[in-house]
């Protein structure tokens, strides 16, 4: 069975990407621009990875980290960023996150953490 | 008596006495207290019967040395006497390099102390001395200094680097080490060795070098390059001053040697070195081997230096650096991004503050980041060059997707289109898929150093972040002395106290 990986992204053009391009590499791939709604979605379903972006209105990353981690402390989250220092990287890192991706994403990582 | 039987005899009668006194006092019992100690008188009235001093010969398997045993008289027994070694050394048909002196100095020592002396050389033979033919040595001030095998094994004194020699016309590149003549040899027992011939490897003087009465001299100025193979001088070109308007931008097969500094706005492209003995400005150098400026790089964000080798400087700032050896920075790493296939290596004082590094093979440094600066990022244990080709490929794969996305709605709302779009939307799913598997054979095959580390002499200072095969790790509390490094059984980072020695490939 294929490895998941839901994707909660507030930018569509790049949930779009992650979606086709990995879609083609055999991954069953979940996409929600909706923070809410992604929280729950990782929370009710199994995900090999889950992948967020930290800044998102209403909701951003290291709460959706938060929230997830608190009910399902087995889920792997890597949280999304353009900068590394950013304080909600380290909060969501001290919640449980296992790791960052820079902005867009980064195959290597991504596939590293699928292995 | 020939000298075997008496120790035979020594040996015989001394165990009989000794298996007699056992039999006579018994097994000593487990209720017994305690053995008392024999008498005086006892043991001397139980002295084993006599024998006379006596020695035994051994010649080594090589037949180059011979050892003797000495054994004391015992009881009345009669003195080892230098007759008797005569006899026991000429027994055994060692005839060559007999030590006198020593024989009779272990003589007197075994029969005035009573004890056995044992291992005393008393001959040896003389060994061959190998004939050397002639042999090129190369001048110290040239020979290249050994590299250390750990690079995080000691600081790197800055000093002793060199990756760029330059000699003079006429310089003395090499001596040649006249031949030298074999001696045959001899075994204890007078029989004769031969000699070998063992040549000494040494490199052979290649372009730009001549003889000169037992020396390689250089023909022409230029820069010295040795290797264990050969040695040559390469001619180098030499700009006198700056690198500015008066001779405009570079592009040499060679090596290059700027006398002055490389202004901003200029290009240097070099099929070999660059040396530039004043500092680097805002310019692009691109080398096929090493860059060094005995100043350093002041980049104003703008700089972009590609080498081929190895980097050296005393300061790298505001520059995009990618290099395949190491580089060497002795004082401060600024607002750079710095990528290396090898180590960043700072001096005794070297800080890095804010900037990208990354370094495959890691870093040392005596400080990172600063109270109120920039976040440094420094990134370990992947190839920064399969890193660029990955990030090549997701930006082109982003591209394709876009458009297949674009190309998928506009096919389903008009699907008149279908016919001209189909064919495209095809195509562009199979270069994505090409790539999709250029990526993942390159992730599969990329090489990771998971003992990269990162070491710190002095501070790091919080809001560093560091990242070792993927593995993401904050500095959020000041720390001193310390070597962050990857633990692979909890696969996240750890720190460590800083020791000299910590590894790395």
């Amino acid at each position: 069975m294929a490895k998941t990986i839901l994707v909660i992204d507030d930018e569509e053009m790049i949930l779009d990407a992650i979606k086709i391009i990995f879609e083609d590499m055999g991954y069953s791939v979940h996409t929600t621009s909706n923070p809410t709604e992604g929280t729950e979605e990782a929370v009710k379903n199994d995900y090999d990875l889950i992948l967020t972006d930290i800044r998102m209105p209403v909701k951003n990353g290291a709460e959706i980290a938060e929230a997830v981690l608190a009910k399902k402390p087995s889920a792997r989250i890597l949280v999304i960023t353009a900068y590394p220092n950013d304080p909600l990287v380290q909060r969501a890192m001290a919640a449980g996150a296992i790791g960052l991706l820079k902005k867009p994403f980064e195959i290597a990582k991504i596939l590293d953490f699928l292995k | 008596m020939p000298n075997e039987e008496r120790i035979l005899e020594h040996l015989i009668r001394g165990s009989e006495d000794l298996i007699r006194d056992i039999e006579i006092r018994g097994a000593p019992s487990a209720d017994e207290p305690d053995i008392p100690p024999p008498m005086a008188s006892q043991e001397k009235s139980e002295e084993p019967s006599s024998t006379d001093g006596t020695a035994v010969i051994e010649v080594s398997k090589d037949g180059m040395l011979a050892h003797a045993t000495l054994y004391p008289p015992t009881g009345n027994g009669g003195p080892l006497t230098i007759d008797v070694m005569r006899e026991a050394i000429k027994g055994k048909g060692v005839n060559t390099g007999i030590d006198w002196e020593a024989i009779k100095g272990s003589v007197l020592t075994c029969n005035e102390e009573r004890i056995v002396v044992s291992e005393v050389v008393v001959a040896r033979g003389r060994r061959p001395r190998d004939e050397i033919p002639p042999y090129l040595v190369l001048s110290e001030v040239l020979a290249e200094k050994p590299k250390k095998e750990q690079p995080e094994a000691a600081r790197v004194n800055f000093r002793e680097l060199s990756l760029f020699t330059l000699v003079k016309k006429g310089d003395v590149l090499a001596t040649l080490e006249p031949k030298q003549d074999g001696a045959m040899g001899t075994t204890v027992r007078g029989t004769g060795v031969a000699f070998h011939k063992e040549p000494v490897p040494y490199p052979k003087p290649g372009r730009n070098t001549q003889w000169e009465s037992g020396t390689v001299i250089a023909q022409c100025d230029g820069k010295f390059h040795p290797t264990p193979d050969s040695f040559w001088v390469d001619e180098v070109l030499e700009v006198a001053g700056d690198l500015d308007l008066r001779t405009g931008n570079i592009d040499f097969p060679g090596d290059v040697v700027i006398k002055g500094e490389l202004r901003d706005g200029f290009v240097v492209k070099a099929g070999k070195s660059v040396l530039c003995i004043g500092a680097i400005g805002a310019a692009r150098v691109e080398c096929k081997e090493d860059l060094v400026t005995q100043s350093g790089v002041l980049g104003k964000e703008t700089a972009v230096l590609s080498v081929g080798g190895a980097m050296e400087a005393k300061f790298i700032e505001g520059c995009s650096l990618s290099a395949t050896g190491p580089v060497r920075v002795r004082t401060s790493v600024m607002n750079s991004m710095i990528n290396t296939k090898d180590r960043l290596e700072m001096g005794d004082r070297g800080i890095i503050i804010g900037g990208v590094i990354r370094a495959a093979n890691g870093v040392s440094a005596a400080q990172i980041g600063s109270e109120r600066g920039p976040r440094t990022e420094i990134h370990c244990g992947i190839d920064f060059t399969v890193e660029r080709k990955l990030i090549w490929i997701r930006d082109k794969n982003i591209a394709l997707a876009f458009k297949l996305k674009e190309i998928e709605t506009r096919m389903k709302a008009n699907p008149g289109t279908r016919a001209v779009l189909a064919p495209l939307r095809d195509r562009i799913r199979t270069a994505l898929h090409q790539l999709n598997e250029s990526a993942r054979k390159l992730v599969t095959t990329l090489d990771r150093n998971e003992s990269a580390t990162v070491s710190v002499r002095g501070n790091v200072f919080p809001g560093t972040y560091i990242e070792i095969c993927h593995i993401s790790h904050f500095v959020t509390k000041p720390r001193r002395m310390v070597t962050f490094r990857l633990d692979k059984a909890s696969g996240k980072i750890i720190e460590t106290s800083w020791v000299a020695q910590s590894g790395g490939r």
